[in-house]
């Protein structure tokens, strides 16, 4: 009975390194849409089980409701344009960039797009002074290229008008005159041009910010990070994975996309795919931060490396 | 005067409550700025002006729909007390559409009337319509038929008949339809406001939340609440000069 019962205790004291190396569980908030193809690729490839990570996707409207969610503690790792966080930070927000989200690249990676109605009288940025400009929500990376667009066309940048449209509902906005162009993205960039709907007046929006930009990427409190570098650094590299896996299998990508977004296998072949980076690069960063700074939605310019945490380092 | 004050201590109670757990980070500072900044903020504000102009196109939006529908619905629900043919023809109508939450016609009203001023004007209008016509109806139709008949008998035309004899007699009813209507019609101009608009007080609540200017959104708040109160002690004034016979039914809030 001794025996058994020595027994019984070794064999625990043999399984409590195994438990300590249950899969961490971590609540992660995306947008469902192709920027965030990291996360759907890292699950489908087995990425995060394999550094021992338990994610849980919770799938969120956009940035405004993420950043919220990860202050409060509700989801621990969160998907947002870079400008959110960067407008938060500057407002005192103890926010930082983990991971690298989508990256574009002028002219060969162009997810983002300003449209016109096919039949518009615009021809260019310049015509669009005094109207309205439909964008995805107020305030983040879309609103910093508008209005850098307006000045590079020669506009003061507030002479155009941004007004809030979620992407899926721009299409019907541009057709019933609501707005007089949209800054939208794939897959609505292909689907409105494909059907005839609507022509493409630039095609690199987001040229302003520098070649390459970040778009997005993934963010956590600090106080977080620090409290769990284990499963910071975790998460990381499971991106990264995903990240080379993107660059290695574009069309596995591809279909692991279709079947998260509920997109067409044909539009899912057809759409443009942002570049998805290994590491995070300050200076990919920086041209946005500085361009915030210019039109004025943060005071002053800030280094990058302010906003960056690189785990395990 | 005395219930008024202690009104007061408890609103004040509350705001040195708010300030000292900000204060103290009992919850976040970020989402939960001290009183005082918030006060700071909204007093900076009102005077560049900014808050004062976005409150006054959220108040013209309001105030052109609640027009609107009393325009409209004064004259129908005269119409469908006195007439039995008319409630016949209109009820089935206002019974169906009065329970419609007016918010949940946004989106509706977008795909047909798009996402500029008609929309919002349209939603206030749809707000404001029913309470003041259903109220003016029930007034209307409450009015003793004696009345209709000593105007009648002394000869007054149909047309003075209603707007001499029916009109006052239904007024506090119709007064207390257009005090129903009121905050509802600026709620839903607000509501309006937070999608696709460039302007307003909701628009700029929205903006301010959007880009993490959380002081900047809580003065947005105040200024609407301070709308609000405005609001209703003018139309409490304004209805008590046109019905001073009556007073208008009070909402035990002004006493």
């Amino acid at each position: 009975m001794r025996l058994a019962a020595l027994a019984l205790l070794c064999v625990l004291c043999l399984a409590a390194p195994a438990r300590a190396a249950d899969p961490a569980s971590v609540t992660v908030g995306y947008i469902p849409v192709g920027d965030c193809l990291q996360l759907y690729v890292a699950e489908a490839e087995g990425s995060f089980a394999a550094e021992g990570l338990a994610v849980k996707g919770l799938a969120m409207k956009g940035g405004a409701v993420i950043a919220p969610a990860v202050e409060g503690g509700e989801v621990a790792i969160g998907w947002s344009n870079t400008v959110s966080i960067i407008l938060a930070h500057g407002r005192g927000f103890d926010f930082a960039f983990l991971a690298p989200g989508a990256e574009g690249k002028a002219g060969t990676n162009d997810v983002h797009a300003l449209l016109v109605p096919a039949a518009s009288p615009v021809a260019s940025v310049k015509d669009l002074a005094g109207k309205t400009v439909a964008i995805n929500t107020l305030g983040n990376i879309n609103e910093a290229a508008m209005r850098a667009l307006a000045e590079k066309a020669g506009l003061a940048p507030e002479a155009v008008r941004l007004v809030e449209v979620p992407f899926p509902d721009m299409a019907t906005a541009l057709a019933k005159g609501s707005v007089d162009a949209a800054l939208t993205l794939e897959p609505f960039v292909t689907d409105a041009v494909s059907r005839g709907a609507a022509r493409i007046l630039d095609p690199s929006p987001h040229a302003a910010f520098g070649d390459p930009y970040l778009i997005g990427a993934w963010f956590a409190k600090k106080s977080w990070i620090d409290s769990h570098p284990r499963e910071a650094a975790a998460f990381a590299r499971a991106v990264a994975k995903a990240s080379a896996f993107i660059a290695a299998h574009p069309e596995k990508a591809r279909e692991i996309l279709a079947a998260r977004t509920r997109l067409s296998p044909e539009l899912a072949t057809k759409i443009a795919l942002p570049r998805f980076p290994e590491a995070l690069d300050p200076a990919a960063l920086q041209g946005v931060i500085d361009v915030c700074a210019r039109f004025g939605l943060i005071a002053e310019p800030f280094p990058a490396a302010g906003l960056l945490a690189v785990p395990g380092h | 005067m005395a219930r008024r004050f202690s009104g007061l201590l408890v609103a004040l109670g509350l705001a040195v409550a708010w300030e000292a757990v900000s204060r103290a980070k009992l919850v976040s500072p970020l989402y939960f700025p001290p009183v005082t900044v918030i006060a700071a903020t909204f007093a900076k504000l009102t005077v560049s002006g900014l808050l004062p102009a976005q409150a006054g196109l959220t108040l013209g939006r309001a105030l052109a729909g609640l027009a609107l529908a009393t325009g409209c619905a004064v004259p129908l629900g005269l119409a469908m007390g006195v007439s039995r043919r008319m409630r016949g023809l209109l009820s089935p109508l206002v019974e169906v559409l009065r329970p419609v939450p007016p918010p949940a016609i946004i989106p509706a009203a977008m795909l047909f009337l798009g996402i500029g001023e008609a929309m919002k004007v349209f939603v206030v209008f749809f707000a404001c319509v029913f309470p003041i016509l259903v109220s003016t109806a029930d007034g209307a139709r409450a009015v003793p038929p004696l009345f209709r008949l000593t105007a009648a008998a002394y000869g007054v035309s149909r047309l003075d008949t209603l707007a001499r004899v029916l009109l006052p007699a239904a007024g506090p009813s119709v007064a207390a339809g257009l005090r129903t209507a009121l905050p509802m019609g600026l709620i839903v101009a607000v509501l309006s406001e937070m999608i696709g608009a460039t302007s307003g007080l909701g628009h700029y609540i929205l903006r301010m939340q959007r880009t993490f200017a959380i002081p900047e959104m809580y003065a947005g708040v105040l200024a609407l609440g301070l709308l609000g109160l405005g609001l209703n002690a003018a139309a409490q004034w304004g209805l008590s000069k046109l019905s001073p016979w009556r007073k208008p039914p009070g909402d035990g809030m002004g006493e």
